[in-house]
């Protein structure tokens, strides 16, 4: 099971109409710690069995001595996928277990990525955070930001020069965080095999491969 | 019969100020009771602001939770969350609440009785930011994470929400043609290290910048693989200028005694409660521990600037009269640091056998 943890009245209400037909997958609960428990027992005692447990941030949690930190790391200690949720989170970020994202994004994918649960049994992270076509989003999103980032204010056809250090940098990070470790590797070994590189090099070396993994 | 009363031209100068520009009842009431709010805090501030006998302690905690009200309290969240809720949102209503949550914030900074604060600077970047009163002839400013002095906030909106009422705030277009939802954006990634703005902003990024930028090109820099590992991903409510402003102190040290040596070397580590940043200039050495003891100075101003941000550490070779003495571990700001009538306790200093091969800065950064 699914448990989704909103506090947000209107949005839980909307959602939980919304996914009617997925509640055999996932649940709306609510934190309660029962007197005389302890907050964490009180919140094993409220899941059974979960698959996946999807967070608000900002969740009011009513006791003083009960903090974020301390039920973000009751749930990551269960070993599944964790995913945290709010409205003033812009992007998203996926570590191992821990999924940070916005909360429109995450209700916006939360439909294609329960289809796939109950298709294929499978518990996809990346559905959530990307979409259905998770993979060419991801990718994509990758190219962008580069070209964003370099090939908008450069001169294409100059070279990196003192800029290398910082590109393949960039490079390195940005596929880690789409988890392309693959992608990473042929994109810097063709960097560092091209003489004198320019940014025009780079764009097609990055398209190439993109559309390789694709 | 009209009644009459004796008024000075101050006075009457007060009482125009109030009523310029206000054409009804609410808004002469909301002016009035923002400056009755004001008086009453400013009030508070002054009896509260004592040289006497109060105790300010160090506590990064308090930073955290002063911080985390951006995100947990539905007082202070709207600032930099998106708003969604049914009602539309109410800049005047926001402005008028503002007056009486600005007290729960001073009162932590500026506390009545001894006890953990918050830093002032932290709490001026934040205040400065959200305050409907900060404009004028004289607006005070912020600072980004690239370091610049930024002087729109909150107060820089209210007038255009009021022409165009239909425009969600955030994506009002100000007078230098940027959203607000940008200067949000940037108030964002200097009360938090997160991971979800620009790449830039995360904490690895940052750090790697600001080291790169502040150390010539001549130094050997070299950070651990842990460094980005642990870096890239890191959340966590801190005063970020506060950590920027203190790299580049301890940059301007280690440029300062190039002689010793121009390598560095960058490690990261996270543990339970706290990440560990260690920025080791490696062959340097210390020569004059009285400076350490009672430090005036650059690492006086660190260490006021760090106060409630960070614990800081310097762990280093020892070398007096040109002789080596094993090495020295002085606690700037720890656990037990605290401030008494402007007066900063002096650092503790362990002194030891063994020699560490360089200084070591560290800075440790709590996570709750």
């Amino acid at each position: 099971m699914i448990y989704i943890f909103d506090d947000r009245a209107q949005r839980r209400k909307y959602n939980e109409d919304k996914l009617r037909d997925f509640s055999d997958l996932i649940t709306f609960d609510t934190l309660k710690v029962i007197s005389g428990k302890s907050a964490e027992e009180s919140i094993f005692d409220s899941i059974e069995n979960p698959e996946c447990i999807i967070f608000h941030k900002s969740y009011a949690l009513g006791d003083e001595n009960v903090t974020f930190e301390s039920i973000r790391q009751l749930f990551t200690s269960l070993n599944i996928p964790i995913v945290i949720f709010s409205g003033g989170t812009e992007g998203s970020n996926k570590r191992d277990k821990e999924i940070n994202m916005n909360a429109d994004l995450m209700y916006n994918n939360l439909p294609f990525f329960l289809e796939n649960l109950k298709e294929n049994g499978e518990i996809n992270i990346n559905i959530l955070l990307w979409g259905k076509r998770y993979r060419l989003n991801a990718l994509l999103e990758f190219q962008n930001s580069i070209s964003q980032k370099y090939l908008i204010n450069n001169d294409i056809d100059t070279a990196l020069y003192d800029k290398l250090e910082n590109v393949k940098r960039d490079i390195e990070n940005s596929c880690r965080k789409i988890h392309e470790e693959d992608l990473r590797a042929a994109i810097i070994s063709e960097i560092e095999a091209t003489p004198q590189i320019t940014w025009l090099d780079l764009a097609i070396i990055i398209d190439k491969h993109i559309h390789r993994f694709q | 019969m009209i009644k009459s009363y004796n008024v000075t031209e101050e006075q009457l100068d007060f009482i125009s100020f109030l009523k310029e520009g206000v054409t009804s009842y609410t808004d002469l009431k909301h002016r009035l009771d923002s400056c009755l709010a004001r008086l009453e805090i400013e009030g508070n501030r002054k009896l509260a602001k004592p040289i006497s006998n109060i105790t300010l302690y160090h506590s990064p905690q308090t930073m955290i939770k002063f911080l985390s009200l951006f995100s947990r309290d539905d007082r202070f969240k709207w600032y930099t969350h998106k708003w969604d809720v049914s009602t539309a949102l109410n800049i005047a209503e926001m402005s008028e609440r503002q007056t009486i949550v600005k007290y729960d914030l001073s009162n932590m900074v500026y506390p009545k009785e001894s006890g953990p604060v918050v830093n002032e600077k932290t709490y001026n970047q934040v205040w400065n930011f959200i305050s409907f009163a900060n404009s004028g002839e004289k607006t005070y400013a912020w600072k980004n994470s690239k370091l610049e002095n930024i002087r729109c906030g909150w107060h820089s909106i209210v007038n255009l929400s009021k022409e165009q009422p239909e425009i969600p705030v955030e994506n009002l277009i100000l007078e230098d043609g940027h959203q607000f939802m940008d200067y949000i954006r940037m108030f964002k990634a200097v009360i938090e290290f997160r991971t979800d703005l620009n790449d830039e902003d995360r904490f690895s990024e940052l750090i790697w910048h600001r080291i790169k930028s502040d150390l010539p090109k001549d130094f050997e820099i070299k950070f651990d693989s842990k460094f980005d590992e642990i870096g890239y991903d890191l959340n966590v409510y801190c005063d970020v200028i506060g950590v920027l402003s203190a790299l580049n102190t301890i940059c301007n040290w280690m440029v300062k005694h190039k002689a010793r040596s121009s390598s560095v070397n960058i490690n990261l580590i996270s543990e339970n409660e706290y990440y560990m940043l260690d920025i080791i200039h490696v062959g340097s050495y210390f020569s004059n521990i009285d400076k350490l003891k009672n430090p005036s100075g650059d690492l006086q101003e660190l260490r006021k600037r760090l106060f409630s941000v960070c614990d800081f550490s310097l762990v280093g070779d020892y070398i007096k009269d040109g002789k080596k003495e094993g090495s020295l571990e002085v606690n700037a700001l720890s656990e037990g640091t605290y401030i008494k009538a402007k007066i900063m306790s002096p650092c503790d200093i362990n002194t030891s056998d063994n020699e560490v091969g360089g200084i070591k800065y560290q800075l440790k950064i709590y996570k709750r």
